[in-house]
């Protein structure tokens, strides 16, 4: 596909790298000349230099022709305004970022007058990827599919855990809930296990399951923690306004640390339940004073990565059970991704939002990936389909659909109720289907992952 | 410094040069050469024998960044002139090595500057290898390479590095948004135009050979020739023909894809076009008026200059009279010439079109700032500010090139040619144009010179046309630490 992005700073350059790998034809707008020779040296698409909303630089870089529009500045008007002014030119589809709270929700409902197939917003994205990271402690991720009725989880198999030295031959027997083990990463080594599997510490094990039997499944794999009651939001940027309303609702006492007075009281302003600390969180006698060691979790939220990395560090040796760290450079993140470390990328999840995005729409005739995320630190993807009578293994029963090698069908939905699925189960047109393939098999349609004949 | 990513990449650029091989081989077998076969079969065999083990290698990391990116292009274009040498070598049309690497470099930086007088009796598949290896050249190597496969990790930007170091410009750009989509686009315009001034030459009546063995050279913008008297002997019609293509290849090919997607607006407003076209009309203009009289009829004077004009701007280098007995001020014009040189982005050399535009406005820049310090002074191109740092790059450029120039020429009086003869082969050298004044006039050629001088000039010639940067870092020592 043909797609330009508007604004090459760290989230269109996340999006433009994963873009190019999937193999698009991408051209980046950006004022800075610097950013443009940085990116057309790094990447393998075009930079422009110029002004997103300029028509002499749209019309140069494409836009007309374009399938799609991606306008990711840091100014939500000039986004809107890009994304206007691309339909209007004739481009196929646009996106835009627009991240002020104060009204992100009237763009929601503005949504088809702007001609917008689809807002991001990744502060929020990272703000929900926390929410329900503190609604289950015990796991380390959580994707969900199916509108939410299906999620796939990952957990840390610790020494003298249930799961340690357990042969996946007895899941059903011992753990007799709704759950499908998908894939296991040992090491630098991604497995999709079959019987003979037997579970080590150390492995990060990822299973799909109804949302419903998530905390059963838990409890069985004895992985399940207390949900998170006393939280410390330490920095006060912006995903906190969207995660303490949500962690309000779910009845969490809050605590945020924000050292700048104005920001601090617009808090206490805003969210008048929860308590503001106007003192410096990088300060250890100030986590000392407020009682970091007490808390069921800590996010460390700063503008700056470094910051949050060394107070993530800092804070899961004085024993809390579990600590987000949001961090903007995925550079050298891998480094610090630790269970007790859990390490959230609001540029990162943007980026897989829109991949999923743009999967769905290069196949608008079969059978459209409706979701997508990536797993196993990047080396698998689980795929969400919706299946239409396009799909040539419609009826057969899955012990006698030929499948390429190492593709799972880990979850059927079929009209709102979940099958986790055996041999005997089929796969009808009207589905939406859960397939776990290795990355780099770039499925597009459910029928890829047939056996070519 | 990712050495074994830059040695896969000069295997892969030798295999490539092998396969190239194979179509003069099949020309010599065709004519019963089997002497020129065998050696093209040879040096081919050669150019695996080294290529193959090398591009087999699996390096670790395959990040090419700046540096690892002006080394692979200088290693490689030195490996591919000294493979190219070997059928030369090989089937002793050019009994001497280093003759015969003067011969090959000339040929793949398209220089057109030869040792040999006589050129008639060697086979004709060693003929077309030598006009291949300008068409090869013109384009460029690695370019070809990136079409067959991506060089670097999957679908990063690094293979800008390579193109940049490879390509003749000053901001070298992708045409589209893919490196490998882009090198496509360069060579089937290179390739549709090469066939479309065969098809011309074909309709004039020359044979097949000569043809493809013209086409290739003028793609280029060589100036190999097959005959001794280079142009001289063939038809107005053919010269014509040719001094349109000569033209047509020394302009930009973004403006030829400018064309192909019919933005005719856009690539007619280009500035360097429009210089060039000018600097071309002008430079047939004070020709015909400096050669009058010598030659019968306007039409003829125009003819002749026209071609020669274009022969030299264009660098390509061919001959259909012997500028050397023209007036002072024609010689002195010709001399200009080869230092302009052809548009960026072409198969062209010299110093491009573009960075004389810009020299001069640096120049009135520099002008207007001395009497007027405080003006806010700018400068333009194509509606876009030129920054300072393309600037300081223009100027460094035209330093070091002036630098090179006065060094070699220096080095190469040691053989006791005159000035004139030392100093216009250093020029037509290092801006791959080929004929020179004096004792590298257009009928003469480079045998003169000794074993030493050769190697300076192969080595000037491979510097003009990769733009200096890619053989410069050889010769800085800090290129070689981590």
């Amino acid at each position: 596909m043909k797609i330009v992005i508007i604004g090459g700073d760290r989230v269109g350059t996340a999006i433009a790298s994963q873009l190019t790998v999937e193999g698009h034809d991408i051209t980046v707008i950006d004022s800075s000349s610097q950013v443009v020779d940085r990116i057309s040296d790094s990447l393998d698409c075009m930079a422009i230099h110029g002004g997103g909303a300029e028509k002499s630089v749209m019309m140069q870089a494409g836009v007309d022709k374009a399938d799609l529009i991606i306008a990711c500045t840091g100014e939500d008007e000039l986004n809107l305004l890009c994304c206007v002014f691309a339909k209007k030119l004739g481009c196929g589809g646009a996106i835009a970022r627009v991240r002020t709270p104060e009204y992100v929700e009237q763009v929601y409902e503005l949504k088809d007058d702007f001609g917008l197939s689809m807002i991001i917003n990744p502060e929020l994205n990272a703000a929900e990827e926390m929410f329900r990271l503190l609604e289950i402690p015990g796991v380390l991720r959580r994707d969900t599919f199916a509108k939410g009725k299906v999620e796939i989880v990952e957990v840390l198999v610790d020494p003298g855990d249930v799961l340690d030295g357990f042969p996946l031959s007895d899941w059903g027997k011992k753990i007799r809930c709704r759950a499908l083990v998908c894939v296991v990463r040992r090491g630098e080594e991604t497995i999709i296990p079959d019987g003979r599997f037997v579970f080590k510490p150390g492995d990060k094990v990822y299973i799909c399951a109804p949302a419903t039997e998530i905390v059963r499944m838990l409890r069985a794999t004895g992985e399940y923690r207390r949900k998170a009651r006393d939280i410390m939001l330490i920095g006060g940027s912006r995903p906190v306004e969207y995660l303490v309303p949500m962690l309000l609702k779910s009845g969490a006492h809050v605590k945020i640390i924000e050292p700048d007075r104005a920001n601090a009281e617009h808090f206490a302003e805003h969210f008048p339940e929860i308590s503001v600390i106007c003192a410096d969180g990088s300060s250890e006698m100030v986590l000392r004073e407020e009682h970091a060691e007490e808390m069921d979790a800590v996010a460390t939220l700063t503008n700056r990565d470094e910051e949050n990395l060394i107070l993530s560090m800092y804070i899961a040796s004085l024993g809390v059970p579990q600590v987000l760290t949001m961090v903007d450079h995925i550079g050298f993140s891998e480094l610090f991704s630790r269970p007790e470390n859990r390490i959230i990328s609001p540029k990162q999840l943007c980026a897989s939002a829109i991949i999923s995005y743009v999967r769905a729409r290069q196949n608008s005739g079969g059978s459209a990936v409706v979701t997508l995320h990536h797993i196993a630190d990047g080396h698998a993807e689980a795929l969400e389909f919706e299946v239409t009578s396009a799909f040539l293994g419609a009826g057969h029963t899955l012990r006698n659909l030929k499948r390429k090698q190492d593709i799972l069908i880990a979850c059927i939905n079929r009209g709102g109720k979940v099958i986790i699925p055996g041999g005997n189960d089929t796969i009808e047109a009207g589905d939406t289907v859960i397939v776990v393939a290795r990355s780099g098999r770039k499925l597009l349609d459910l029928n890829d992952i047939m056996e070519d004949e | 410094m990712n050495y074994l990513m830059i040695l896969t990449i000069i295997g892969k650029v030798l295999c490539v040069e092998a396969v190239f091989m194979l179509p003069p081989m099949v020309i010599s077998l065709c004519l019963g050469e089997y002497g020129a076969a065998s050696a093209l079969v040879l040096s081919a065999a050669a150019a695996v024998i080294a290529g193959l083990p090398l591009s087999m290698i699996k390096p670790p990391k395959r990040d090419i960044f700046a540096r690892d990116g002006l080394v692979t292009v200088g290693a490689a274009w030195v490996f591919v002139s000294v493979f190219g040498a070997l059928p030369f070598f090989f089937s002793g049309a050019i009994p001497g090595f280093v003759d015969s690497l003067f011969e090959s470099a000339s040929g793949f930086t398209t220089t057109g500057a030869t040792v040999l007088a006589e050129i008639e009796s060697l086979p004709k598949g060693i003929l077309f290898w030598r006009c291949f290896t300008h068409w090869l050249g013109g384009m460029g190597v690695l370019v070809f390479l990136m079409i067959l496969n991506p060089l670097t990790a999957k679908n990063s930007g690094e293979n800008m590095h390579l193109l940049r170091a490879e390509s003749p410009g000053i901001r070298t750009s992708k045409l589209v948004p893919r490196m490998k989509d882009s090198a496509t686009i360069l060579y089937l315009i290179y390739i549709g135009m090469t066939l479309l001034q065969v098809i011309m030459l074909l309709f004039g009546g020359e044979s097949v050979y000569d043809s493809v063995c013209i086409a290739m050279s003028t793609a280029g913008t060589g100036g190999f020739s097959a005959y001794n008297d280079s142009m001289a002997s063939f038809s107005s019609y053919t010269q014509w023909v040719t001094t349109v293509f000569m033209l047509l290849f020394s302009i930009n090919f973004s403006i030829w894809f400018m064309l192909l997607l019919g933005q005719w607006r856009r690539a007619l407003s280009n500035g360097e076009l429009r210089t060039f076209l000018l600097i071309v009309a002008g430079a047939v203009g004070l020709l015909m008026f400096s050669t009058r009289g010598m030659f019968s009829g306007i039409g003829e004077s125009f003819r002749v200059c026209a071609f020669n004009t274009a022969s030299i701007i264009s660098t390509t280098g061919y001959c259909t009279v012997d500028f050397d007995l023209w007036p002072e001020f024609a010689r002195m014009l010709m001399v200009m010439l080869m230092m302009i040189g052809a548009c960026a982005g072409s198969t062209g050399g010299g110093a491009k079109v573009i960075r004389i535009k810009l020299l001069i406005k640096i120049i009135h820049r520099s002008i207007h700032n001395a009497f007027n310090p405080n003006k806010v002074n700018l400068i333009h191109e194509d509606g876009e500010i030129i920054d300072d740092r393309t600037v300081s790059s223009v100027n460094s450029y035209f330093l070091i090139y002036f630098t090179i120039i006065a060094l070699v020429s220096l080095l190469v009086s040691l053989d006791g040619f005159s000035f004139e003869s030392s100093f216009s082969a250093v020029v037509s050298c290092i801006n791959n144009v080929g004929p020179g004044l004096g004792a590298v006039g257009a009928v003469r050629n480079y045998g003169g010179f000794s074993v030493f001088s050769k190697l300076l000039l192969t080595l000037t010639m491979i510097t003009g046309r990769l733009e200096l940067y890619p053989i410069l870092v050889f010769l800085v020592p800090s290129v070689w630490k981590k």
